[in-house]
């Protein structure tokens, strides 16, 4: 009898035992793909960040600081310049650029656009993973801006989301708060 | 039970509470590193919008190059509603070479700036440093 109870201990230990060390094994597992996707993230988000501000400082080339911007709400920018971002040289006519969050979502979430005359900029290449999109607009003494003519730098508020590798975890979510200055504005005396 | 059994299973309770903690610990340190590397990023680009409000400054004259030591020489708290926390930039401008080596005697007539920025935030485990070197022309005197 009490080898019996020996053996039914034993297992029971044994099974617990096992299971604990299943699920270590598949919580490391998901923390580890987790991990992979954040670092791809924080890549992505990086570059993003590099684009759009390289893009803002070229605003308004060949403009007066003052009609730099035709557009300036929360959730889009829509700016002047004679600067070409496909060719990556100066036109001889002006461009209308505009930044924006794309209304259709896509598999690997919705895209911050880069229009250059309506048409995507290729070159700079679509930034996924998007989820929301804000614009703060201030002037040249860095207070907030009232109306376009006096805009002369953007505040970004961007958050990224990504589905988890494992299916019922939390989505990767990704903040970042970046301030981009009207350089070409500022060369002209702001 | 034995002395003998009981020894046994004390072992075995240490040896799975320390595997248990172990694995636990790692995960923690994997989701810590994680935020850690958001808040980098961050502090990174706070770091290089403080540079380029420096550089859209003195290009457009609201700044002199002389100038910039009394006004880059401070500490900035900004609290970020978006992405959250309290970050304290410690700003430094000093006179420096061409190659951005702080001056060990001081020149009057030094062309060259070094600012230095030195960001943390809560949870951040080291502050993360950028620094730029801008040059004396006569667009910013």
């Amino acid at each position: 009898m009490s080898i019996f109870l020996d053996i039914i201990g034993s297992v029971i230990i044994g099974s617990m035992v096992l299971l604990m060390l299943i699920t270590f094994q598949f919580r490391t597992n998901e923390s580890a793909e987790r991990f992979i996707y954040s670092k791809e993230m924080i890549a992505h988000i990086d570059q993003a960040a590099t684009q759009l501000n390289h893009v803002i400082a070229l605003a308004g080339v060949g403009f007066e600081p003052k009609d730099t911007v035709v557009h300036a709400t929360a959730d889009s920018l829509v700016f002047n310049t004679y600067w070409n971002f496909e060719t990556n040289s100066l036109e001889l006519t002006p461009l209308t650029i505009s930044i924006k969050v794309s209304e259709f979502p896509t598999p690997i979430g919705r895209a911050l656009v880069v229009l250059q005359n309506n048409e995507p900029v290729e070159r700079l290449g679509y930034i996924f993973y998007v989820e929301d999109l804000e614009f703060r607009y201030f002037d040249k003494y860095d207070a907030q801006a009232v109306n376009k003519t006096n805009v002369r730098s953007t505040e970004m508020w961007i958050t990224f989301s990504r589905t988890p590798p494992v299916s019922g975890t939390a989505d990767l979510r990704n903040r970042i708060q970046l301030k981009c200055y009207f350089m070409n504005a500022y060369m002209r005396g702001a | 039970m034995n002395f003998m059994e009981m020894a046994i299973c004390v072992f075995a309770v240490v040896l799975f509470s320390s595997v248990a903690m172990l694995i636990n610990r790692t995960l923690l340190v994997q989701h810590d590193l994680e935020i850690n590397v958001n808040q980098y990023m961050q502090a990174s680009h706070l770091n290089h919008s403080i540079l380029d409000e420096v550089d859209a400054k003195l290009f457009s004259r609201q700044l002199k190059f002389n100038n910039i030591g009394s006004n880059y020489n401070t500490t900035r708290t900004q609290t970020l509603p978006h992405t959250g926390g309290i970050w304290v930039s410690s700003i430094s401008a000093a006179p420096c070479d061409s190659l951005g080596v702080p001056l060990q005697i001081a020149d009057p007539t030094a062309i060259y700036m070094l600012v230095r920025i030195s960001t943390n935030t809560a949870g951040l485990k080291h502050p993360v440093n950028s620094f730029r070197v801008y040059t004396k022309t006569h667009l910013n005197l």
